[in-house]
C-alpha cells in the first residue's frame, strides 16, 4: 500500500494544522474538511483511506456523519471528543466508529492510532473475503474447527471466552462498547452482564497475554468497551 | 383520638356533632353552609360512648354514611369516647379551640340514672361560651335509645347454665339455712348475692330480671309458710318481693354498665398502646422501609385484617407489598384496586370499600400524607365487614403518626444530601478560585515562550529554542493534568447519585491510570504487582483512574528521577486496598496531617508554586468519601511514602 490518503474533518483551525503538520512530518497524504457538508462530499470523491473526525462540528453531529458515511462505504473512522464524558464516544463507536481520540492529545498518540489503523487495512488486504482462518501473531483462531490456538499450542477456553474472542477477532481494530459486546455474546446488556464481561475479558487475558502489565492482543478501554490490536510480529 | 392542634385564631372552627340518626345529614348540610359563612374549618365530631357498642347495624351504617358526607363537605372527622356526650364535645370544644357548635335537637329519651334534660341543654350548661346553632330534628331517634338484641347462641346456653347453677347452689343453701334454722334475712342475702353474680357473669340483663322473679318465687316457694306453696302469710313478705325485684333491677343495671366500661377501656387502652407502640418503633425505624414495615406490622395487629402498602416517591406509585392474613383467601385484584388507590394517592382522602369513592373495591385506602406531600397509600381489606368508628379512629391516628415519621426522613435524607451537594460546592468553588489565580502561571510562560518563536526565532541559538520548546511542552502537560483534575471535580459537583457507578476491574483501572502516564514513567523505575485474583470495586471508572494517576503524579513530582515506585493491590476485610509508593524523600510528620487541604503543596525546595497546585490530593480525598472509601498516606521504611486507599470490594458472579 502506497502513502495513505487521510481525510482531517476538524473546524478548529489550529487543531487542523497541528493535525496537518503531524501528518505531513510522518509522511501521510491529506485532505480536510471543516464542517460536515464539506467533509461528505471530500470523502465521496476522494475516498480517503482514513477519516479523522472531530465529532463537535459546526453544521451537523459528528454520529449523523459517521451514519452517512457508514451507508456507503466500511473505512476506518477515528472520531476525535473534546468531552471527557464517555457517553459520545460510545454513541459515535456504536454507530460505526472504528476507535476514538479525546482531546487533549499528544501527536504520539494520533499516530499510534493511525499505525493500528493502517496495520488492520492491510491485513484486510491480505485477508481473503470468506477466510476460516485467523492469525495475529502467535494468535490462531480457526473459525471452521472452532478452536485457537498461541505459539502452536492450543488455547483451553470456555465456549463464552471463544465467542468473546472470536467476536474481538474478526473485529479486529476496531473499539466494541461494552454495550455491544454484551449484546452480541448474552443478547443482553444488563449492568450483570458488563460485570461478568469483566471476569471473562481478565480470564481470557491471563490464558492470552504472555505479559500482563503490557496488554498485546487485548486493550482495555475504561468506561467503553474492548479491543483486539493487531501485533507487529 | 387526635389531639386539637394550633388553631388560627381568625379562622372560625365550626363543630358537628355526628350521630347515626337518618336527620344528622341535614345538620351536617347546615353546618357545612355555616362553617363555609364563616370561612372556617369544619370540624366533625362523634362521641362514642359504651352503648354504642349495642346498636344496630344499620345505625352503624347510618353513621358511616353521615361520616362520609361530612368528610366529602370538607370536614376533618375526629371520635372522642366517653359516657357523658354532651360532656365530650364541650371538653373537645374547649381543647380544640372551637368557637361554634352545631347541633341536632334531639329528643333524648332518659333512661332511669340520667337526667331528663336534653343534650343541648346540658351541653349549654357545660360549656356557655360557645355560640350554638341547634337545627330542628324531629322524630329521630337517638341511636343509644335503641339497643340490638346481642349474643349469639352460645352465649345465650352459657348464661343460662350459669344462671341455673347460681340459682341452684342458691336454693340449696338456702335449704340448708333453713334446716339449721336461720332467718329468712339470711336466705334472702344468699339469693341477693346469687343476683350479683348472675349480674356480672351474664351478659344481658334479662337474666338478672328473671332471676329476681324467680328468686322470689322459690323463695315464696320454699321458704316462706306456708312451704310449697305460692301464698304467704306474713304480711312483710310483698315488701320483700318488691325490694328484692327492685335490687334485681338497679344490680343488674350498674353491673352491665360497669361491664361496657371496662371492655371499653381496654380497648381503648389496647388501642392507645398500638399508638404508642407505634410511635415507639417509629423512633427506632430511621430508613423508609422500615417505617412501612412498622406501619404494616402495627396495622395488622391492631385490625387482624390483610393489608397492602404503595410506596411513593412523592410523584408516582411503586410496586404495592402485602401483607395478608393467614385466613385471607381473597385475592388481591390490583386492576379492580387500581382507581381507587390512584384515586386516595391523587386527593390525599380515603376511597375505596365503605367511602363513596369506588366503594365496589375490596379495601379501603388512606393516603400516608403530610400536608402536600405523599409518601404512599395503605389499604386495610374489608371485604364485606366495615371497621367500627374507633378502628377508624384509630388506624387514622398509626397512618398520621407514619406520615410523620416518613416526612422526617426524607427530610434527614435531603439534609445528608444538601450537606454532600454543599461539601463538592465548596469544593468546586475553591477550584475556581485556585484556577483563576494560578492558571495562569504556565499560560503566561506558554504564551511568552510561543511569541518569542514567533517574533525572534532567527536569533535565538539552538540551545535556548530547544529549552523554550520544553518549557511550552511541560507547562501544556501541567495545564492539561490541572484541566482534567478540574473536570473530575465538576464531575463530582453533580452529586453522589450522578456518579457513573459501575462494576470495575480494579487491574483495568490502574492499567488506564499507567497508559495515560504513558512516556513521563519511563524516567522511574516503575513497578506494579498484580494480584492473582480479580478484585472488582463498584466504582466511578473516570475517577478512580484520576486517584491513581494523581497519586502517581504525586509520586513522579517529589520523587527525583530515577526513584522506584510501586503500585500493590490487595484484599483486606472486604476491601480493595492499593497503595502507591515511592522511595523519593517522603514527607515530613508535622505536613501529613495538611496534605489532603486543598491549595496545600507543601514545602517545595525547588519554590516551584505550580508544581503542585494542592489540589490532587484534596480531589482524591472527596472522590474517596463519594464511594464510601478512604485514602491515608504513612511512611515507607526505609525510605519514600506512601499512599493507599481502600474501597469495598464488589463481589461478582459471572454467569455463562
Amino acid at each position: 500500500m502506497n502513502k495513505p490518503l487521510i481525510l482531517i474533518v476538524e473546524d478548529d483551525p489550529p487543531i487542523r494544522n497541528l493535525i496537518s503538520v503531524a501528518l505531513e512530518a510522518h509522511d501521510y497524504r491529506h485532505i480536510s474538511a471543516a464542517n460536515a457538508g464539506n467533509a461528505i462530499m471530500e470523502a465521496t470523491s476522494h475516498n480517503p483511506d482514513i477519516v479523522l473526525l472531530d465529532l463537535g462540528l459546526p453544521d451537523l453531529d459528528g454520529v449523523k456523519v459517521i451514519q452517512k458515511i457508514r451507508s456507503w462505504s466500511n473505512m476506518p473512522i477515528i472520531v476525535i471528543s473534546a468531552r471527557s464524558d464517555d457517553s459520545d464516544k460510545i454513541e459515535a463507536l456504536d454507530a460505526g466508529a472504528d476507535d476514538y481520540l479525546t482531546k487533549p492529545f499528544s501527536v504520539d498518540e494520533l499516530l499510534a492510532r493511525l499505525r493500528v489503523t493502517i496495520r488492520r487495512l492491510n491485513q484486510s488486504q491480505m485477508d481473503n473475503a470468506d477466510q476460516t482462518v485467523f492469525v495475529n501473531g502467535p494468535l490462531r483462531i480457526d473459525y471452521a474447527a472452532g478452536c485457537a490456538s498461541l505459539n502452536g499450542e492450543e488455547l483451553h477456553l470456555t465456549p463464552i471466552e471463544y465467542r468473546l474472542l472470536t467476536l474481538l477477532a474478526r473485529n479486529c481494530g476496531k473499539v466494541l462498547t461494552h454495550n455491544y459486546i454484551t449484546q452480541q455474546v448474552w443478547g443482553t446488556s444488563w449492568e450483570n452482564n458488563v460485570a461478568s464481561l469483566r471476569v471473562f475479558m481478565a480470564t481470557l487475558r491471563k490464558k492470552l497475554e504472555p505479559v500482563p502489565d503490557s496488554p498485546a492482543f487485548l486493550q482495555t478501554h475504561v468506561g467503553i468497551g474492548y479491543r483486539m490490536v493487531r501485533t507487529d510480529s | 383520638m387526635s389531639g386539637p392542634g394550633q388553631r388560627n385564631r381568625n379562622n372560625r372552627q365550626v363543630l358537628v356533632c355526628l350521630s347515626s340518626s337518618t336527620s344528622n345529614a341535614k345538620v351536617i348540610h347546615a353546618a357545612a353552609k355555616i362553617a363555609d359563612a364563616f370561612q372556617g374549618t369544619l370540624i366533625a365530631l362523634f362521641v362514642e360512648t359504651p352503648a354504642y357498642a349495642l346498636v344496630s347495624d344499620d345505625d352503624k351504617k347510618r353513621l358511616r354514611s353521615n361520616m362520609n358526607l361530612a368528610e366529602k363537605l370538607g370536614a376533618r372527622l375526629d371520635i372522642v369516647n366517653g359516657e357523658d356526650v354532651p360532656y365530650q364535645i364541650a371538653e373537645y370544644a374547649r381543647l380544640s379551640d372551637i368557637s361554634c357548635v352545631v347541633i341536632g335537637q334531639t329528643n333524648t329519651v332518659g333512661g332511669l340514672f340520667r337526667k331528663k334534660k336534653s343534650l343541648t341543654d346540658r351541653l349549654v350548661a357545660y360549656a356557655p361560651d360557645l355560640d350554638y346553632f341547634i337545627i330542628p330534628d324531629y322524630g329521630t331517634k337517638v341511636f343509644f335509645a335503641k339497643k340490638a338484641q346481642s349474643g349469639n347462641n352460645r352465649d345465650i346456653l352459657r348464661n343460662c347454665v350459669i344462671f341455673l347453677a347460681a340459682l341452684g347452689l342458691c336454693t340449696l343453701v338456702g335449704l340448708l339455712f333453713s334446716n339449721l334454722g336461720f332467718t329468712d334475712a339470711n336466705i334472702i342475702m344468699v339469693y341477693l348475692l346469687g343476683l350479683l353474680v348472675v349480674s356480672i357473669f351474664t351478659t344481658h340483663r334479662a337474666f338478672s330480671l328473671v332471676w329476681a322473679v324467680t328468686s322470689v318465687l322459690l323463695f315464696d316457694l320454699l321458704f316462706t309458710t306456708p312451704r310449697f306453696t305460692f301464698y304467704a302469710y306474713g304480711t312483710g313478705y310483698p315488701v320483700t318481693f318488691v325490694v328484692m325485684f327492685a335490687a334485681a333491677f338497679i344490680i343488674s343495671t350498674l353491673a352491665i354498665r360497669l361491664k361496657q366500661n371496662a371492655s371499653q377501656s381496654a380497648k381503648a387502652a389496647q388501642r392507645m398502646g398500638v399508638v404508642l407502640e407505634t410511635d415507639r418503633q417509629l423512633a427506632k425505624a430511621k430508613t423508609r422501609d422500615e417505617i412501612f414495615s412498622v406501619l404494616a406490622g402495627q396495622l395488622s395487629q391492631l385490625l387482624k385484617r390483610s393489608l397492602v402498602i404503595y410506596p411513593s416517591d412523592g410523584e408516582t406509585l411503586q410496586n404495592p407489598s402485602f401483607y395478608p392474613t393467614a385466613d385471607d383467601t381473597v385475592p388481591y385484584r390490583a386492576d379492580k384496586e387500581q382507581e381507587a388507590v390512584e384515586w386516595a394517592f391523587r386527593q390525599h382522602k380515603r376511597a375505596g370499600a365503605t367511602t363513596e369513592t369506588y366503594p365496589q373495591t375490596d379495601y379501603l385506602y388512606y393516603s400516608l400524607r403530610v400536608q402536600e406531600r405523599v409518601y404512599g397509600v395503605v389499604g386495610v381489606a374489608v371485604h364485606g365487614s366495615p371497621l367500627d368508628a374507633s378502628e377508624q379512629s384509630v388506624l387514622a391516628s398509626v397512618v398520621g403518626e407514619c406520615s410523620l415519621a416518613l416526612e422526617n426522613a426524607q427530610n434527614a435524607k435531603e439534609k445528608e444530601e444538601s450537606i454532600l451537594l454543599a461539601e463538592n460546592e465548596r469544593l468546586r468553588a475553591n477550584l475556581l478560585r485556585a484556577v483563576s489565580h494560578d492558571l495562569r502561571t504556565p499560560l503566561t510562560s506558554i504564551l511568552g515562550n510561543a511569541d518569542n518563536l514567533i517574533t525572534s526565532s532567527d536569533t535565538l541559538d539552538n540551545t535556548t529554542r530547544n529549552q523554550i520548546y520544553q518549557d511550552i511542552y511541560d507547562d501544556a502537560q501541567w495545564l492539561k493534568g490541572m484541566v482534567e483534575n478540574l473536570l473530575s471535580a465538576s464531575r463530582m459537583n453533580e452529586g453522589k447519585l450522578n456518579l457513573n457507578i459501575t462494576t470495575e476491574l480494579v487491574d483495568d483501572l490502574i492499567g488506564e491510570a499507567v497508559r495515560h502516564l504513558g512516556k513521563r514513567l519511563d524516567a522511574f523505575d516503575f513497578r506494579w504487582n498484580r494480584p492473582d485474583q480479580l478484585l472488582f470495586v463498584k466504582a466511578d471508572a473516570r475517577l478512580i483512574v484520576q486517584v491513581v494517576l494523581n497519586l502517581l503524579d504525586n509520586a513522579m513530582k517529589y520523587a527525583p528521577p530515577g526513584s522506584r515506585i510501586w503500585i500493590n493491590t490487595c484484599r483486606e476485610n472486604g476491601e480493595v486496598h492499593v497503595s502507591v509508593e515511592d522511595n523519593g524523600p517522603g514527607i515530613p510528620d508535622d505536613q501529613k496531617p495538611l496534605i489532603f487541604d486543598l491549595f496545600y503543596t507543601g514545602g517545595n525546595p525547588t519554590g516551584d508554586s505550580r508544581r503542585g497546585l494542592g489540589v490532587g490530593l484534596a480531589l482524591c480525598q472527596s472522590i474517596l468519601k463519594a464511594h464510601d472509601g478512604r485514602i491515608w498516606v504513612s511512611d515507607r521504611d526505609p525510605q519514600g511514602v506512601r499512599f493507599e486507599f481502600a474501597l469495598p470490594e464488589e463481589e461478582v458472579n459471572a454467569h455463562e
